[in-house]
């Protein structure tokens, strides 16, 4: 079993991540309302204005999806991501990992 | 991170004149030439003022950090000032200004100045580094304070 994370920058895009889910078999998950540390650095601490430009392409707000996928799940997964979200290297787009885990609990059996 | 190693006796100037904001980076930035310590002293005023319009550097505890990358400053360059009786740089929390950190870095490492500027934010926030100085009687004693005052932060 893996933690999958993704922050998801393209929050518009956040319909269409949840549906890639579902065709990759990954039917549950959990979503937060989430703020970037460039947009708080740049707009709300006022020393750091005149370098604002570094953190260009920060969006004010993102979404942080959480969910608790087998092994098998993740190569589909990332595949659906990269056609819904493009290469996520670009600035602005989001930000996905996994993590091993070592013990799961509470997880309904799959249909 | 530290900045200590940036902060030599010559680059501490007591008893800055007072005046508005314009006028006390004008002087600290003369008194910087007058020691041969910078170049370019009217574009690096220029580059102050455009960053004072963004909003003021003036921080909590009674200082500042005016900051600006400048294309012709190759490495980081620090320097400390001190306005004795304070003055108004309409500081975040609205009260007078003493100490100046001026801080200058090239155009092209902006990350450079973002770690200095975050470092010098935690050392007055998590520090009485500013209180100290304040009653500093000598450059080479705000040396040393600074030291210390960093070992503190890590």
């Amino acid at each position: 079993m893996k933690l999958l994370v993704l922050i998801l920058n393209k929050v518009e895009k956040l319909e269409e991540v949840l549906e890639g889910f579902l065709e990759a078999g990954v039917t549950g998950a959990t979503i937060i309302d989430s703020i970037g540390m460039g947009h708080v650095i740049s707009e709300e601490v006022p020393i750091f204005a005149g370098l604002r430009f570094m953190f260009a392409g920060a969006k004010p707000h993102n979404k942080m999806i959480f969910s608790v996928i087998t092994d098998d799940k993740e190569e589909p997964v990332f595949t659906v991501l990269k056609k819904i979200l493009g290469d996520l290297g670009q600035p602005g787009t989001g930000i996905a990992f996994t993590i091993p885990l070592d013990r799961v609990e509470g997880l309904k059996p799959e249909t | 991170m530290k900045i200590c190693d940036l902060l030599d006796e010559r680059h501490i100037i007591f008893d800055m004149k007072s005046g508005d904001k314009a006028q006390v980076l004008a002087n600290f930035i003369k008194e910087l030439k007058n020691r041969n310590l910078i170049q370019n002293e009217k574009t690096i005023l220029n580059e102050l003022l455009e960053r004072e319009s963004l909003g003021s550097t003036g921080l909590e505890k009674g200082i500042a950090v005016p900051h600006a990358l400048i294309e012709k400053v190759q490495e980081p360059f620090l320097a400390l000032g001190i306005v004795r009786e304070g003055t108004n740089f309409d500081a975040a929390d609205q009260m007078p200004t003493f100490v100046f950190f001026l801080l200058l870095g090239n155009s092209a490492r902006p990350g450079v100045q973002l770690k200095i500027l975050a470092h010098i934010c935690r050392l007055v926030k998590e520090t009485k580094f500013v209180d100290k100085v304040q009653k500093s009687e000598n450059p080479l004693e705000i040396c040393q304070l600074l030291e210390n005052e960093e070992e503190k932060i890590g």
